[in-house]
């Protein structure tokens, strides 16, 4: 299987793509595009050893239409989007206890905003929650009840998703440019980051406005043994259920079989 | 060694999962317990999901709690009379049990419902037992016999629909024993527990159960309890990890084998002392997280 923890096939695939993408440039040349998007790798795999993988994103800018003067670019990249329940302990009784909550509606898994600069210094707030480019700019809406939440079960959710490393913000080295228009961003989605479809937009950034914007997909899928389980838990649960008891009642059975001999 | 849990969909490192799989084994096999209430809080330290570790906690128990009974009942030490009136009441118990935990999850207050039923029965069953045997231990030392005392009487004796419980040589009301087997598969449903922990202490100090047909009998119907309960999560929260499971059953029969060994080079108050240290300190660290947490916000997500 072509996995993209094994180093050999992760370079031969770039320099694959750095091939195609170099070719293609005159053709692109003659379309109005200001920005185009790809994956070195649109399918990543979870097989019993997976512990994270790191994906690296491709992009070309046409610098002929910004009129050849200093832009910028920024790559976000959001993973399965699902409701999530942020919940306060309060004290209780003397206890510690989950006392109030506020769910939002949909939340990115996974989110990175990766740039070429400090996102602040590239364009205003305004303009980069449009985009939902930065941390500081994503939009994360709440459920009907959650109208007027304050603003620290935000502050909350934003901060143990940065400890998981399950929301980032880079702007050093994530992205590098080979000459003028090629560039790549590269970020790491770390195992708690789970199955499901990713979407990467890229922007062109100019005098504090996006001038363009293109987008990539990647999909994260369960493989072989890890898929067939999670299949069977979730559409025949009565008979894993089954499955669960009878393997661990073979496991006994043979073990005191064994023992007894012995 | 990594291996990617497809349930908790998260890798844990399987030489971590297999050591502690034989060190609860090596407990069960020297105490005679399953070791279902070190197993779960064990996960959740070890950070599996606590949905994930509630549910799949019972399933290794059910491999260790067979080769503890087909042990013990060469030994003679099963009364599976009194083990099948015990899970009459076990499985509406498991039953409930699994219920409430999807109702406590809904409204965020399942990790404060484990936590709390853990400490009051840690320190319940952990401070009995401390007490007991340090007696019994000073006892040893003056030269007197040692065990548990037997009272003539109690009130249970004085409770009807009596029946005669040949193996274990009672003559008792069958009522202590369906409403012990519910409550103790309440618990298993609910905290991911075979419950041997709370039914052997409850046969012999209330029932008069000698202890070994306690040992024996108890492990016999937490085979069962297990079973039951690993059914009912697999097709109520769907949060059973086979994967997991067979890491920590791996670990836990040699553990089983083990411990079994070692507990015959130790007296049985000894045994009885250490399990209650054991069983107070992990109630103790429970205690702690509820007391301090180290993070006041916590997230969770409605499924896939």
């Amino acid at each position: 299987m072509a996995l993209a923890l094994r180093p050999a096939r992760v370079i031969g695939h770039l320099l694959v793509l750095l091939h195609l993408f170099l070719w293609n440039g005159a053709a692109l040349a003659s379309t109005p595009e200001l920005i185009e998007a790809g994956a070195s790798q649109n399918h990543f795999y979870i097989e019993p050893s997976y512990d994270g993988t790191s994906i690296a994103l491709f992009g070309s800018v046409d610098p002929a239409l910004l009129n050849n003067q200093p832009f910028d670019v920024a790559v976000t990249i959001r993973g399965p989007v699902k409701a999530v329940t942020v919940w306060k302990k309060g004290r209780w009784a003397g206890l510690w206890v989950n006392a109030q909550s506020v769910t939002f509606e949909g939340v990115p898994n996974y989110y990175a905003a990766l740039s070429t600069r400090p996102l602040k210094d590239i364009a205003p707030l305004g303009e980069r929650k449009a985009h939902d480019l930065g941390l500081d700019a994503l939009r994360l809406p709440l459920d009907g009840e959650g109208a007027g939440a304050p603003q620290e079960f935000e502050d909350a959710l934003i901060k143990l998703k940065r400890s998981a490393r399950l929301f980032v913000e880079e702007d050093q080295t994530a992205i590098v440019f080979f000459g003028a228009r090629l560039f790549r961003a590269r970020a790491f989605l770390p195992p708690a980051a789970g199955p499901g479809l990713y979407r990467a937009n890229f922007y062109v950034l100019q005098n504090g406005k996006v001038m363009g914007e293109a987008t990539a997909h990647i999909r994260l899928n369960k493989i072989g043994i890890e898929a067939r389980l999670s299949s069977a838990a979730a559409g025949h649960p009565w008979l894993y259920g089954l499955l669960a008891v009878v393997l661990a009642a073979a496991a006994g059975g043979g073990a005191s079989l064994i023992f007894r001999r012995a | 060694m990594l291996v990617y849990l497809p349930i908790a969909e998260q890798p844990v490192n399987a030489l971590v999962m297999l050591a502690l799989g034989g060190a609860v084994g090596f407990l069960s096999g020297m105490f005679g317990v399953g070791g279902g209430f070190l197993m779960t809080p064990m996960l959740i330290f070890a950070g599996v999901p606590s949905a994930v570790a509630v549910a799949t906690g019972a399933n290794p128990l059910i491999a260790s709690s067979i080769t503890g009974t087909i042990a013990q009942y060469r030994r003679r030490n099963v009364d599976i009379k009194l083990g099948l009136y015990l899970l009459a009441g076990g499985a509406g118990g498991a039953l409930a049990g699994v219920q409430i935990v999807k109702v406590l999850r809904q409204i965020g207050q399942i990790d404060l419902a484990v936590a709390l039923l853990y400490v009051v029965f840690m320190s319940a069953v952990g401070g009995m037992m401390l007490i007991e045997s340090v007696r019994a231990l000073r006892k040893v030392r003056q030269g007197q016999p040692s065990g548990p005392r037997r009272a003539h009487h109690n009130w249970i004796q004085g409770l009807p629909l009596k029946t005669r419980f040949k193996t274990s040589k009672l003559y008792i009301s069958t009522i202590p024993a369906i409403t012990l087997g519910a409550l103790v598969g309440l618990m298993s449903g609910v905290m991911g527990v075979g419950g041997g922990f709370i039914i052997v202490p409850i046969l012999i100090y209330f029932l008069r159960v000698p202890t070994n047909v306690a040992i024996g009998t108890s492990l016999f119907q937490v085979i069962f309890v297990s079973a039951i309960t690993t059914v009912l999560q697999a097709a109520t929260n769907q949060t059973v990890d086979i994967a997991l499971a067979l890491m920590l059953m791996a670990g836990g029969v040699f553990g089983a084998q083990a411990g079994a060994a070692a507990g015959q080079h130790l007296r049985a108050e000894q045994l009885r002392l250490l399990l209650a240290i054991l069983v107070l300190s992990v109630g103790l660290r429970l205690v702690v997280s509820l007391l301090a947490p180290p993070e006041i916000f916590s997230v969770t997500s409605a499924g896939a």
